[in-house]
C-alpha cells in the first residue's frame, strides 16, 4: 500500500516537471499525455481504499526526511484521507478530460497548464495523506503555489494578475498563521507525527495556549476555505480558466479548510472554544455567502459565493458536531462536490459556446443545448435540495443535525445555526431556480445567437458523469451505507450502526416540513426578485472587502515610501547623525543608569594623578585646534586646523617613546595637507567659501551640535571608565619584556608592527594598494564605449536606469 | 596550514593579476581559474574541519594571545565556502554582463581583495586583525562601488563611504576599549577575561557598543540607511556579491561576539537587539515594497533578512544559532541568485524598472522558473531552502516565549512574498506590447545558466535539509561552546 501511495502522490509531481518539456509544441494534445496520471492515481487510491480496514488508521512510514525537526515522510491512511484522495483524483480525471475539450487552440502554453494541474493534484494528494503535521503543511502551501500559477494562467489580463495575487497573499498569510499553529502544537506534543498529534490531550496544555493554537489552526482553515473575513479572494480567483475554477474552487482546494477541520477534529473538538469559533464563523459565512450569491449576476460569481456558503456550512457542521464525532459528513461533502463541480463545468460550456458571462444576458439555451439543460436542471435541483437528487438527502440529514444542536447547544445560541441555514437554503434554492430558468427557459435575448457555436458532445460528458452520480445517489440513498461504513475514521466519525439504512422517505417529520417550506419561500423569493426584474448592480463593493484589499495592495508601496521618508532613510544628510544619535542614546542611557562605574568623586584626583604636564598642554592645544575646524569659515582654513590636530597628536607618540610613529605621522600630515591644499586651489572660487555656503537650518545645526557633543561625551566617559581599571595585566607587557630576546629589536612598537603583528601590517599595506587602485578607478572614469552604447537596437543592456529614471532621493 | 590558503590565494592572485597579466582574455582566464580553485580549496577546508576538527594557525609562530591567530572552526569554514561560491558565480556572471573589451582592468583584482577581506573577517581570531580585515574589505568595496560609476553613481556612493568611515572610527575605538578593558585583543583571551568580568556594567557597555558598531555593517535599524541606495548603482555581478556577502560579515561577527566572546548573560543586549532586529525586518521589507525597480527591491530586502538572522541570535540557544546560520547560508545563495536574475532581466528588457519590463514568462520560461524558485525560497515557502531556517527561527522564538517577535517575523514573511510578487508580476507575467524582449542578445543564456546553478544549490538545501541542519547545528554548538574555543586557541593556558 505504501508503494501505491508513493506512486499516486509523487508520479504526478514528477510528471509536472516533465510535461512542460515533453509536451512542448504539442499544443492541446498535451492533454493526452497528462491524462493517464490522474487515472493512475485514482486507480491506486481506489485500490488502497479496498485494502483499507474500515475504522482504523494506518501510518505508512516511507522515509526519514528531516529527523532533527521531527519531519518524516509518513502517509496516514484512514477514511478521511482516502475520501479526500478519491475526490481529488476522481474529480481530477473528469477535469483533465473536460480541460481537453475546453482549452482549445485559442489558448497557448497547454503544456504549462497541465503541468500546473498535475502539480496541484500531487500537492492535494500529499496534503490528504500527510501523516506528519509538517509534511501536511508543506503540501498545503504547495497547493497554494500551484493554484496561484493556475489562477494566473491568463496572466496577461488584469483580472488574472489581481485575482492570483489576492489568492496567493491571502492563502499564504493564513498559511503562515497555520505554520505558527503547527509549530506550537508540535512543540506541546513533542512530535509532529500525526499519531502523536491525534492522540494529544490538550487539556494538559495551558488553556490560553491551547485556545491560541486552535485559533491559529482555524485561521489557516478559514483562509483556505474562504470563510469570513477571508471570503473575498475566492470570487476574484474566478479569473482562472473554468476547468481550474471547477477543480480548485469548488471541488478540491477550497475544501482543504474543511479537511483540516476534520483532520484536527479529534484534537480540538472537546475545547469550549471549538463550537463558537467553528460554528460561529461557518454559519455566518453560510448566510453571507448565500446572500452574496443571490445578489450576484456573473455566473461564476454566483457559483463562487454558493461555494463559500457551503464551505461555511461544512466547517460549521463540524463545529456543532458532538465531540464524540460527526455524522455523515463525507456524504454532504461528496454531494456538494458532485453538483458544484458540475455547475462550474456547465458555466464553462456556456461561456465557451456564447462568450457570455452574465446571467442577465442569457436565455433560451434549452433549445440550443438540451443535454446541457438537463445536466443543469439536475445539478441545480441538487443545490436547491429537491427530492430525488443527492442534495435533498444531504439537506434532510443536515437539518436533523441542526435540530439536534438546537436542543442541546454548546457554546453558542442553539437557534443560530438553524436559522442561518434556513435563510441560506432559501436564498440558494431561489437562485437555483433563477439559474435554470434564466439561462435555459426564458426567451432568448439578443446577443446570444451572435457568437453561438455548439461546443460538441465531448465536453458534456464529464459533467454528465457527476449528474448521473447525483441522481443515482439521490434515488438510491441506500448506497451511502456501505460507502460511509468503509470510510469510518477513528476520532472523527461518530459510531455508526452497520445495520442503518439510508432512506429517501422518513415519513412526515420536522425536517421534511422545513425542507418544503424552504422551497416554498424560495419560490416566493424568486418571484419577488423577478418582480423587480433582478435590477441591482450586484453587491455593494465595500462589502466584498476585495476592494479594500486591492486598495491596500496599491497603497502599500506608497505608504512604505512615506514611512521610509518619515524614518529619514531617504535623506543622506541625516544618516550619520542618526547613527551617532543611536550610539549616544543607547550608551549614554546605559551610562546614566550605571553612573557608579565612573566614580565621579575620584575623577579630579584621577586626572591630576595620571596627567603629565605636557599632556595637559597638548590636550588644550588639540581642543583649541578642533574648535578651529568647527568655526573656521573657509575650507582651506578648516583643513589647516585639521592638520594641526594631526601634527599635535605626534607629540603623544613622542611622549610614549615611539619616534618612528611620530615621524610617520608628521610625514602623512604634511603630505595630506599639501595635496588637499593643491586640490582645493583648483576648485572654483565660488565653492571656496566652504561649507558656510550650504544653507543648513538652525534646527538641524543645533541637533547636530547636540549629537556631536553627545558622541564626544560618550567616548570620553567610556575611555575614562576603562582607564579607571588599573589592575589589568596587559599583553603589551609581554612585548616590552620580550622584544629584545624574541624579536631582536629594541623598540617594542616597531617589533609589534613588523614582527609580532606583522600580518596586520602586511594587510595595511594591501589597504594602501587598494586605495591607490580605487583612486585610479575614480580618475580614469569609466566611459561606456560607443559600441557598447549602441549595442543592438535598444542600447546597452543592463545599464542606463539612472538619475532620471528612478527617484530614490528627493 | 589549510587555514592560510583562503587568504593567500586571493592576495597573490590580485597582485599577480595586477603585475603580470596584460591581455584581457588572459586576465579573465587567470582570475576565473583562481576563483574556481579557491572554491575547491574552501570545500577542502570545510571537509577537513568537519572531519578532523577545527584548525588553528599562529601567524609568525607567535603563540596566542600575543600574535595573530587564524581559527577555522565550523562556522568560519562554512562562511569561507559561501564567500568563494558567491565570488566564483559573480565573477563568471560578470564576464557575461560586461563584454571583454569594456571590462575595467581593475575590477577583477579588486574583487580578489574584497574576497581577501571577507575571508579574513571569518577566519581571524583577533579583534584588531578583524578591524584590518574590515579595512581591506571596505576599501575594496569603495573602490568597486565607484569603479564603473558615472557622476550620479558617485553621488549615491558618497554616503556609503562616509558612513563606513564613521563606522570604522568607532570600530577602532572599540578595539581600544577592548584592550583597555581586557588587556588583550585575542578573541579567546577576551572571552576568558570577559567571563571573569561577567555582570559588570562596563562589559555590557562594551557589548552594546560592539553590537551597534557591527550593527552598522550588518544593517541593523536604524543604522542601515546607507545600504539601500548604494547597492543598486553597481553592475549586477558586483551588486550580487555585495548583496549576498557584505552584510553577513556583520551578522557573523555578532554571532561570534554573543556566542563565543561575551558571557552568556547579557540579557539587556539580547532584548535590545531582538527589538531592533524586529524593526529591521519590518522596515526593511516595507522599504523593499516601496521600490519600483528590481535592484532597489532586492537591496532593501537584504536588511529585512538580516533582521531575521539577528533575531535568531538573540534567543541564544544552539538551535536558534543553527537557525540563524542555516538562514544566512540560504540567504547568501538565494539573494545573489536573485540579483543575477535581475541582471538577466536587464539584458532582456533593457531596464529593471518594473513599469517597463515584462513578457518574460512567455519568452524565457527557464529564467522564470529560476526566479520563481529563488523568490519563493526567499519568502520561505516550503519545501524550499528559506523555509527551514525561517521555521527554525519561529520554533526558537516560541521556545523563548517571544510571541510578539514571532508574529512580526510572520508578517514580514508575508510582505517578503508581496515584494517578490511585485517583481514576478512586473517582469514575468505582465504582458506589454511595447516592452522588448531582446533574446537576440545572447548574454542572457549563460546568465540563466549561472542563475540555474545557484537555484540548484538552493533546491538541494531545500529538499535535503537534514545534512545542512546538522552542519549548522555543529557550527552553532561550536560558536556557543566558549570553553572549547578557548582551549582550541589558547591551549591549556589559564
Amino acid at each position: 500500500m505504501a508503494l501505491a501511495l508513493i506512486i499516486a502522490v509523487f508520479l504526478p509531481l514528477i510528471a509536472a516537471f516533465l510535461i512542460p518539456l515533453a509536451g512542448a509544441g504539442m499544443g492541446r494534445r498535451v492533454q493526452l499525455l497528462a491524462m493517464p496520471f490522474p487515472l493512475i492515481s485514482f486507480g491506486l487510491i481506489l485500490w488502497c481504499a479496498f485494502q483499507h480496514e474500515s475504522g482504523t488508521q494506518a501510518f505508512l512510514e516511507v522515509a526519514t526526511w528531516v529527523p532533527s525537526l521531527g519531519l518524516d515522510l509518513v502517509f496516514l491512511v484512514d477514511g478521511l484521507s482516502l475520501f479526500f484522495g478519491m475526490v481529488v483524483s476522481g474529480v481530477g480525471v473528469l477535469i483533465f478530460w473536460y480541460a481537453g475539450a475546453y482549452l482549445d487552440d485559442h489558448y497557448e502554453e497547454h503544456n504549462r497548464f497541465y503541468a500546473y494541474l498535475l502539480l496541484f493534484m500531487a500537492a492535494m494528494l500529499g496534503t490528504a495523506f500527510g501523516g506528519n503535521l509538517l509534511l501536511l503543511f508543506i503540501f498545503w502551501e504547495l497547493t497554494g503555489i500551484s493554484s496561484f500559477l493556475l489562477i494566473g494562467f491568463l496572466h496577461g489580463t488584469k483580472e488574472g494578475q489581481t485575482g492570483s495575487r489576492m489568492a496567493l497573499l491571502t492563502t499564504v498569510f493564513t498559511g503562515l498563521v497555520l505554520l505558527a499553529g503547527v509549530a506550537l502544537l508540535g512543540m506541546q506534543v513533542g512530535s509532529w507525527h500525526m499519531r502523536d498529534i491525534l492522540a494529544a490531550d490538550l487539556s494538559l496544555v495551558d488553556g490560553g495556549l491551547a485556545a491560541a493554537i486552535l485559533i491559529l489552526f482555524a485561521v489557516g482553515a478559514f483562509g483556505k476555505s474562504a470563510q469570513v473575513p477571508f471570503h473575498f479572494w475566492l470570487p476574484n480567483a474566478m479569473s482562472a480558466p473554468t476547468p481550474v475554477s471547477a477543480y480548485l474552487h469548488s471541488a478540491t482546494m477550497v475544501k482543504l479548510g474543511v479537511f483540516l477541520t476534520a483532520r484536527v477534529f479529534g484534537v480540538f473538538s472537546e475545547m469550549d472554544l471549538w463550537a463558537p469559533l467553528m460554528a460561529g464563523v461557518g454559519f455566518t459565512t453560510l448566510l453571507v455567502g448565500s446572500i452574496f450569491a443571490f445578489f450576484s449576476h456573473k455566473l461564476k460569481a454566483i457559483l463562487a459565493y454558493t461555494t463559500v456558503a457551503m464551505l461555511g456550512l461544512f466547517i460549521g457542521f463540524y463545529g456543532i458536531a458532538e465531540s464524540s464525532g460527526a455524522r455523515y459528513d463525507f456524504m454532504h461533502i461528496l454531494n456538494h462536490t458532485a453538483y458544484k463541480g458540475c455547475l462550474f463545468m456547465v458555466v464553462g460550456i456556456i461561456d465557451h459556446a456564447t462568450h457570455i458571462k452574465d446571467i442577465r444576458h442569457l436565455g433560451g439555451l434549452w433549445r440550443r443545448m438540451p443535454l446541457l439543460g438537463f445536466i443543469s436542471v439536475v445539478a441545480a435541483a441538487s443545490m436547491a435540495g429537491i427530492p430525488l437528487t443527492s442534495g435533498f438527502v444531504s439537506k434532510e440529514y443536515i437539518l436533523t443535525e441542526l435540530y439536534r444542536f438546537m436542543e442541546n447547544p454548546t457554546g453558542l445560541p442553539g437557534w443560530l445555526p438553524l436559522v442561518f441555514s434556513i435563510i441560506a437554503f432559501t436564498f440558494m434554492a431561489a437562485l437555483s431556480i433563477r439559474f435554470v430558468w434564466h439561462i435555459f427557459f426564458r426567451p432568448e435575448p439578443e446577443g446570444v445567437a451572435e457568437h453561438f457555436h455548439h461546443p460538441g458532445l465531448m465536453i458534456h460528458l464529464p459533467p454528465l458523469v457527476l449528474v448521473v452520480l447525483t441522481l443515482v445517489l439521490g434515488i438510491f440513498p441506500v448506497l451511502y451505507g456501505p460507502l460511509l461504513l468503509a470510510l469510518e475514521t477513528p476520532g472523527l466519525t461518530a459510531a455508526m450502526d452497520p445495520a442503518y439504512v439510508f432512506k429517501l422517505w422518513h415519513g412526515v417529520n420536522t425536517e421534511l416540513i422545513t425542507s418544503l417550506s424552504v422551497l416554498a419561500s424560495a419560490i416566493v423569493l424568486y418571484f419577488g426578485a423577478n418582480a423587480v426584474n433582478w435590477r441591482w448592480e450586484g453587491i455593494p463593493r465595500w462589502l466584498l472587502l476585495d476592494l479594500a484589499f486591492n486598495k491596500g495592495v496599491y497603497a502599500l508601496p506608497t505608504g512604505a515610501k512615506n514611512l521610509s521618508r518619515f524614518l529619514r532613510a531617504e535623506a543622506p544628510l541625516d544618516y550619520i547623525p542618526i547613527i551617532a544619535a543611536t550610539i549616544v542614546f543607547s550608551l549614554g542611557g546605559f551610562f546614566i543608569l550605571h553612573a557608579e562605574v565612573f566614580a565621579f568623586d575620584q575623577m579630579i584626583p584621577f586626572f591630576l594623578e595620571s596627567f603629565y604636564k605636557q599632556h595637559l598642554f597638548i590636550a588644550l592645544l588639540i581642543t583649541f585646534a578642533s574648535f578651529g575646524i568647527i568655526f573656521a569659515r573657509r575650507w582651506t582654513s578648516q583643513v589647516i586646523f585639521l592638520s594641526t590636530v594631526g601634527f599635535l597628536i605626534t607629540v603623544y607618540f613622542v611622549i610614549y617613546q615611539a619616534p618612528d610613529l611620530a615621524l610617520t605621522q608628521i610625514l602623512i600630515e604634511a603630505a595630506t595637507l599639501i595635496l588637499i591644499l593643491l586640490l582645493l586651489d583648483r576648485f572654483p572660487k565660488s565653492i571656496m567659501r566652504g561649507e558656510r555656503s550650504l544653507r543648513i537650518s538652525r534646527i538641524r545645526q543645533s541637533m547636530n551640535t547636540v549629537v556631536a557633543i553627545g558622541v564626544g561625551s560618550v567616548v570620553f566617559l567610556f575611555t575614562y571608565a576603562v582607564l579607571l581599571r588599573k589592575e589589568m595585566d596587559y599583553i603589551g607587557q609581554y612585548f616590552l619584556e620580550n622584544t629584545v630576546e624574541l624579536a631582536k629589536g629594541t623598540n617594542a612598537v616597531n617589533t609589534v608592527l613588523v614582527d609580532f603583528r606583522g600580518f596586520d601590517t602586511l594587510l595595511e599595506i594591501a589597504v594602501l594598494l587598494i586605495a591607490i587602485l580605487g583612486s585610479i578607478g575614480l580618475l580614469m572614469r569609466y566611459r561606456r564605449s560607443s559600441e557598447e552604447m549602441e549595442e543592438g537596437e535598444f542600447g546597452a543592456g543592463g545599464f542606463g536606469i539612472h538619475a532620471n529614471d528612478n527617484e530614490t532621493t528627493k | 596550514m589549510q587555514v592560510i590558503f583562503p587568504l593567500l590565494i586571493p592576495l597573490l592572485t590580485a597582485i599577480l593579476g595586477l603585475l603580470a597579466i596584460r591581455s584581457s582574455a588572459g586576465r579573465r582566464l587567470f582570475f576565473a581559474a583562481s576563483a574556481g580553485g579557491q572554491l575547491l580549496f574552501s570545500l577542502w577546508l570545510l571537509a577537513s574541519v568537519f572531519s578532523s576538527g577545527s584548525q588553528v594557525m599562529y601567524l609568525g609562530g607567535w603563540s596566542a594571545p600575543y600574535g595573530i591567530v587564524l581559527v577555522a572552526d565550523p562556522i568560519a569554514a562554512i562562511m569561507v565556502v559561501l564567500v568563494c561560491l558567491t565570488a566564483f558565480s559573480c565573477i563568471l556572471y560578470g564576464f557575461q554582463e560586461t563584454s571583454i573589451r569594456n571590462e575595467h582592468p581593475l575590477r577583477l583584482p579588486l574583487i580578489q581583495f574584497l574576497v581577501l577581506g571577507l575571508n579574513l573577517s571569518f577566519l581571524t581570531g583577533d579583534l584588531f586583525n578583524l578591524f584590518v580585515a574590515f579595512e581591506v574589505m571596505l576599501l575594496a568595496s569603495y573602490a568597486l562601488l565607484t569603479l564603473e560609476a558615472d557622476d550620479w553613481d558617485v553621488r549615491q556612493a558618497f554616503p556609503y563611504l562616509a558612513i563606513n568611515l564613521f563606522g570604522s572610527a568607532f570600530l577602532i575605538a572599540l578595539c581600544a576599549f577592548a584592550y583597555g578593558l581586557f588587556g588583550t585583543l585575542n578573541f579567546a583571551h577576551i572571552a576568558v577575561r570577559a567571563q571573569e568580568m561577567s555582570g559588570e556594567p562596563l562589559l555590557v557597555a562594551f557589548g552594546m557598543l560592539a553590537m551597534l558598531v557591527f550593527g552598522i555593517k550588518a544593517g541593523l535599524f536604524p543604522l542601515y540607511y546607507w545600504l539601500p541606495n548604494a547597492y543598486p548603482i553597481m553592475p549586477i555581478a558586483l551588486a550580487a556579491l555585495f548583496g549576498g556577502m557584505l552584510t553577513k560579515v556583520g551578522v557573523y561577527v555578532l554571532l561570534r561576539l554573543f556566542g563565543t566572546i561575551l558571557p552568556h548573560d547579557m540579557d539587556l543586549l539580547y532584548v535590545v537587539l531582538a527589538w531592533l532586529s524586529a524593526a529591521t525586518m519590518f522596515f526593511g521589507v516595507l522599504g523593499a515594497a516601496s521600490r519600483p525597480y528590481i535592484r532597489g527591491i532586492l537591496s532593501f530586502h537584504i536588511l529585512s533578512q538580516v533582521g531575521f538572522m539577528m533575531l535568531a541570535i538573540t534567543f541564544m540557544t544552539p538551535f536558534a544559532f543553527a537557525a540563524a546560520i542555516l538562514y544566512m547560508a540560504h540567504n547568501i545563495i538565494v539573494k545573489s541568485g536573485l540579483f543575477l536574475v535581475g541582471g538577466a532581466v536587464m539584458v532582456l528588457n533593457r531596464t529593471d524598472k518594473l513599469e517597463n519590463t515584462g513578457n518574460l514568462w512567455v519568452r524565457t520560461p527557464v529564467l522564470g522558473v529560476g526566479f520563481l524558485l529563488l523568490a519563493l525560497s526567499l519568502a520561505g515557502i516550503p519545501p524550499l531552502s528559506g523555509f527551514w531556517g525561517k521555521y527554525m527561527i519561529i520554533v526558537a522564538g516560541f521556545t523563548a516565549g517571544e510571541y510578539v517577535l514571532v508574529a512580526i517575523a510572520i508578517v514580514t514573511g508575508l510582505l517578503t512574498l508581496f515584494s517578490m510578487l511585485k517583481i514576478w508580476m512586473g517582469s514575468f507575467w505582465q504582458s506589454k506590447e511595447s516592452v522588448p524582449v531582446v533574446t537576440s542578445d545572447r548574454r542572457w543564456i549563460p546568465m540563466t545558466v549561472i542563475v540555474g546553478g545557484l537555484t540548484v544549490i538552493s533546491l538541494i538545501i531545500g529538499l535535503l535539509p537534514e545534512f545542512f541542519i546538522q552542519m549548522a547545528m555543529t557550527a552553532a554548538e561550536g560558536l556557543l561552546d566558549k570553553d572549547a574555543y578557548i582551549r582550541l586557541v589558547l591551549g591549556d593556558l589559564p
